[in-house]
């Protein structure tokens, strides 16, 4: 696959939860989970310089460390490696909505619970799609 | 209207016969209908003095009193009634000097004529209403100022020393007013004000429109702090360039608007609470639901894993459910006296 798909958030039955969609969904056979954001953000700093699009399904409320900071960290690191984020909370709030907009590098925003349908739409995603066509 | 037509009550106070004879028939040539006393004494002028008379025409020398003391207690019991005094040519001097006392007018006997003495009575009668009426408009201006419900004072520009303050000036600051007169506008307010009342005070330009600085803080005299709104106005008060001020205690309509914002800031914690924190572990039991209904595939849960976590969610959204409890019960408006 051209792409690869990171599962952030802070507890682990989340992440099986939704690596358990991916997989069935087909839209990746292999997701990493990692739990919290700085874990990801290593795994992301040791990738540099590749090629492989990154898709973060990131979650926004974890304690510490939260969603906002891995973005705003992200933003103004050096890791040269196309990157995609899809925001998954379980926030409803408005304002979190507009915050996340603000950064580029989000593409969606879903809100939990994450259901088979969130993967379609992910699927349909304009980016995506242009990496399956150039696949 | 004053005219020679309209009845006139005239009190003449003259020791002289021949004087007084001559006039009263100079009156009753130039006013058709007349009524005239004579008092022939002060004594006898206090005692006729509570009839309503148009006029006073007031002889400098009597039997029991004269001069300058005459004119003045004639002036006090006269009250609104105009006072023409007559003199003869050695008293010219003080005759123009009772006009600074406080009299309508001199008129020297030798130079008395008909015409003369009806123009000066008019004349004195007429001013004297005008200046009844301004009088009367100072007095209700006056009774705006002592009768209003809201504190207000008067202070000097330069001294800032309290000239004048009103009757609920004195009871909600809880000083008297000598208290006041014997203060300035900065032993009211707290040391940190002042330097911003000073500025207000001296950078204020002269013209009539209303100002309004805006809120500070006073103290009253029991050392309680309050907020006043303050709105003012330049004016000259005794000579003096002066401010008249309202002080309006908007004390309590703050303190209201401090619990209401503390209310908000609370209702946007558990607003943010119920989206953040409630709706966590809703959304890991909705998802855990999901897994449940996947039957047959295996998504590499045990029942027991996921019966533990439907526990653990359940759990904290009680913990959460009594936490935002707790919050809400922290807000109470009623609690302001």
């Amino acid at each position: 696959m051209k792409y690869d798909i990171l599962i952030v958030d802070d507890e682990e039955i989340i992440i099986k939860l939704v690596k358990h969609l991916v997989i069935k969904s087909g839209l990746h056979s292999n997701p990493k989970g990692f739990i919290g954001g700085i874990d990801a953000l290593e795994y992301l700093n040791a990738l540099n310089n590749s090629n492989t699009t990154q898709i973060i399904l990131l979650d926004i409320n974890m304690p510490n460390f939260d969603g906002w900071d891995f973005l705003g960290i992200l933003e103004k690191s050096q890791i040269n490696v196309p990157i995609h984020v899809i925001i998954i909370t379980s926030s409803i709030n408005k304002s979190d909505k507009e915050k996340a907009s603000l950064f580029k590098m989000v593409s969606s925003y879903i809100e939990k619970p994450v259901s088979m349908q969130n993967m379609e739409q992910i699927k349909e995603l304009k980016f995506l799609k242009s990496l399956s066509e150039n696949y | 209207m004053t005219d020679t037509e309209s009845s006139k009550k005239i009190l003449i106070i003259e020791d002289n016969i021949g004087d007084f004879v001559l006039i009263s028939e100079y009156l009753e040539e130039v006013f058709e209908k007349l009524i005239i006393d004579q008092a022939k004494t002060f004594k006898d002028f206090l005692s006729k003095v509570s009839n309503e008379y148009d006029i006073i025409l007031l002889d400098l020398s009597l039997p029991d009193k004269d001069g300058e003391n005459l004119v003045n207690e004639v002036l006090k019991f006269a009250e609104n009634i105009p006072v023409i005094v007559l003199t003869g040519y050695s008293d010219k001097v003080f005759a123009i000097k009772s006009i600074s006392l406080g009299t309508a007018d001199y008129l020297l006997k030798d130079e008395i004529k008909p015409d003369i003495l009806q123009k000066s009575i008019i004349y004195a009668i007429e001013r004297k209403k005008v200046f009844n009426q301004l009088e009367d408009s100072e007095k209700r201006y006056r009774e705006l100022f002592h009768l209003s419900p809201l504190p207000m004072y008067v202070f000097d520009k330069t001294s800032f020393k309290f000239l004048d303050v009103n009757r609920t000036a004195i009871s909600h600051y809880g000083y008297s007013k000598e208290d006041f007169l014997d203060m300035t506008v900065f032993d009211i307010r707290p040391e940190n004000e002042k330097a911003r009342a000073l500025d207000i005070i001296s950078r204020t330009n002269e013209g009539p429109e209303m100002k309004n600085p805006g809120t500070f803080k006073h103290i009253k005299k029991n050392g309680e702090l309050i907020d006043v709104e303050i709105s003012y106005n330049e004016i000259e008060f005794k000579g003096r360039k002066a401010l008249l001020v309202l002080a309006n205690d908007v004390t309590l309509k703050y303190q209201y608007i401090d619990a209401i914002e503390t209310q908000n800031t609370k209702l946007k914690e558990i607003a943010w609470i119920q989206s953040h924190v409630v709706r966590a572990p809703l959304a890991r039991l909705m998802g855990l639901v999901n897994l449940i209904s996947l039957e047959g595939e295996d998504p590499g849960f045990s029942k027991e894993d996921i019966i533990k976590h439907i526990a653990n969610s359940t759990q904290e959204l009680d913990m959460i459910i009594r936490n935002i409890t707790n919050k809400t019960e922290q807000i109470n408006i009623d609690d302001i006296q």
